[in-house]
């Protein structure tokens, strides 16, 4: 990684945050190059939620600073995009005008929005429902139109917050399978934060475990699996090797 | 059969009480006319069929002033909506705001409108203005209590949806604050509604004139009672509620039209 991108996408160096008098982060220093899939784990209350929130700009930081592509998060926003836990879809908005919404937000032409919208909708096998209601999707098919809606604005990086929480492991398995499809043709940064260590391991360059009270790095795995990663993956001894690691790593930190 | 009888008893059972009351009805009103004689009875409890004559030989006053009311009502109520909504607007853009604020649409709310109403009379005079006012008050509070709840309860990761758009103010509330304040607005809404016509009556009660050759109910109401006229008093007791019902009616449609793709509360079916 380093070397051919020795820039780094996103850049923290000693990030602190405090919420009143609680430290919830603490010395955070970590470099994410062009294309790396970091994963956030770590037991509740570890702060890697907060310090998604504070690559995206919605926190700011206490101490220390937090670069992406060479500018504050809050510059950054064109080349980032966010998926929170639960889809966050707008329950009054159809499938399309839920995936258009960043581009109308942004104040594309009607024409651009639509299209770029169906060809992402597309991508994620939704091209069938585009004029449904949230309510008429399954829980699988409403994160796919939150994948679809950050997509349309060719993120450099993605931020996705325990999105597949909430799903069961077959939907989970497919959609992480189909993010790394999407991951591999676009090439964005991502950082991804999960309570599994057995997605982590599937979707992941490095894994970043955090230790809590206060929040900070207790150790980085690198997983060297092959960058082409499908069902047949998760079967593979070194996969499974990795799994038990992390689990051991999450279990013990302190 | 028993089938039958659950889908058709919504409207057999309440048919069998009516026509149970009914008879009851005939019961006291036969019986204390001839306890006190022919017309004290029609004076105090009439027969129903002598209701329906009156409301049949009234008919070309009654809906005169029907419609008059229905307009005071449908103003009264456009300007609760209109006023109502900003106030929240308001309200909901800074808690500085709102807290400089609500205490006095409180101390407004609760101050009786029937204390107040004599007072706008005073200012506005008799007539149209004064009853649209009196409307307003009586409507305007649920508009405002319910919106402005709705209006600061936006969802913090759609909030953060928008933020990550870069969304402006604007496009924050447009998009985002007012679709997500919709049902309860419309719940603000419906209370108003059944709040409205009793108000425009009330309002007819203190301002009522016959300018224009006819009354509202209220001032119906005034006039009947002062002559005695009891079968056309229940005649115009009953055109109230009708007008009531079809203002509820709109309303309750409006509410079920603009949430009946998204919402809870109104969508027909769950997939699956």
């Amino acid at each position: 990684m380093v070397g051919i991108n020795s820039t780094p996408m996103v850049r923290l160096e000693s990030v602190v945050k405090r919420f009143g008098a609680t430290t919830v982060l603490e010395d955070i220093n970590f470099n994410a190059a062009k294309g790396e899939f970091i994963s956030l784990v770590g037991p509740s209350g570890c702060g890697k939620s907060t310090l998604l929130k504070i690559i995206a700009g919605l926190h700011p930081v206490s101490e220390g600073s937090a670069i992406i592509d060479g500018m504050e998060p809050k510059n950054a926003r064109e080349e980032m995009a966010f998926i929170f836990q639960e889809a966050n879809l707008l329950p009054w908005k159809r499938v399309l005008g839920n995936a258009e919404l960043p581009l109308r937000m942004r104040g594309f032409a009607k024409e651009i929005r639509l299209e770029t919208a169906n060809k992402m909708l597309d991508l994620v096998n939704l091209s069938h429902a585009v004029d449904r209601y949230p309510w008429q999707l399954s829980g699988g098919m409403r994160m796919r139109v939150s994948i679809a809606r950050a997509l349309t604005l060719s993120p450099r990086v993605l931020l996705l917050d325990e999105p597949f929480g909430a799903l069961d492991e077959m939907t989970r398995d497919n959609l992480n399978e189909d993010l790394l499809k999407i991951h591999a043709r676009d090439n964005w940064t991502a950082f991804f934060v999960t309570h599994s260590a057995a997605e982590a391991v599937f979707l992941s360059h490095k894994i970043v475990v955090l230790a809590a009270n206060p929040g900070r790095i207790a150790q980085v795995i690198e997983i060297k699996l092959p960058e082409k990663r499908d069902a047949l993956t998760r079967e593979s001894p070194e996969y499974l090797n990795y799994v038990a690691e992390v689990s051991h790593a999450i279990r013990t930190v302190h | 059969m028993p089938a039958l009888w659950k889908k058709n008893q919504f409207w057999i059972l309440p048919t069998l009480s009516g026509l149970l009351l009914l008879i009851i009805w005939y019961l006291v009103s036969y019986v204390y006319g001839n306890a006190e004689g022919f017309d004290v009875q029609r004076i105090v409890i009439p027969f129903p069929h002598q209701i329906i004559e009156a409301l049949y030989i009234e008919r070309a006053t009654l809906w005169a002033s029907a419609i008059k009311t229905m307009q005071s009502a449908v103003l009264g109520f456009l300007a609760a909506v209109i006023v109502g909504y900003a106030l929240s607007m308001l309200l909901a853009s800074a808690v500085w705001v709102k807290q400089s604020l609500y205490p006095w649409v409180l101390v407004l709310q609760m101050t009786p409108v029937v204390v107040l109403a004599p007072i706008f009379v005073l200012w506005l005079g008799q007539g149209l203005p004064s009853i649209i006012m009196i409307t307003f008050l009586i409507g305007f509070f649920p508009i405002v209590a319910n919106t402005t709840m709705g209006l600061v309860s936006t969802d913090r990761n759609l909030l953060d949806l928008f933020e990550m758009c870069n969304a402006k103010k604007s496009q924050e509330i447009l998009y985002l604050r007012v679709p997500y304040a919709m049902p309860y607005f419309l719940t603000g809404i419906k209370i108003a509604g059944t709040l409205a016509p009793i108000g425009a009556i009330t309002g007819d009660l203190f301002a009522g004139s016959s300018q224009g050759g006819v009354g509202g109910i209220g001032f119906m109401v005034i006039i009947y009672n002062s002559q005695l006229k009891i079968p056309e008093l229940f005649a115009t007791a009953f055109v109230a509620c009708l007008l009531g019902f079809i203002f509820v009616g709109c309303v309750n449609y409006l509410h079920w039209y603009l949430l009946k793709n998204w919402h809870d509360s109104v969508r027909r079916s769950d997939p699956s």
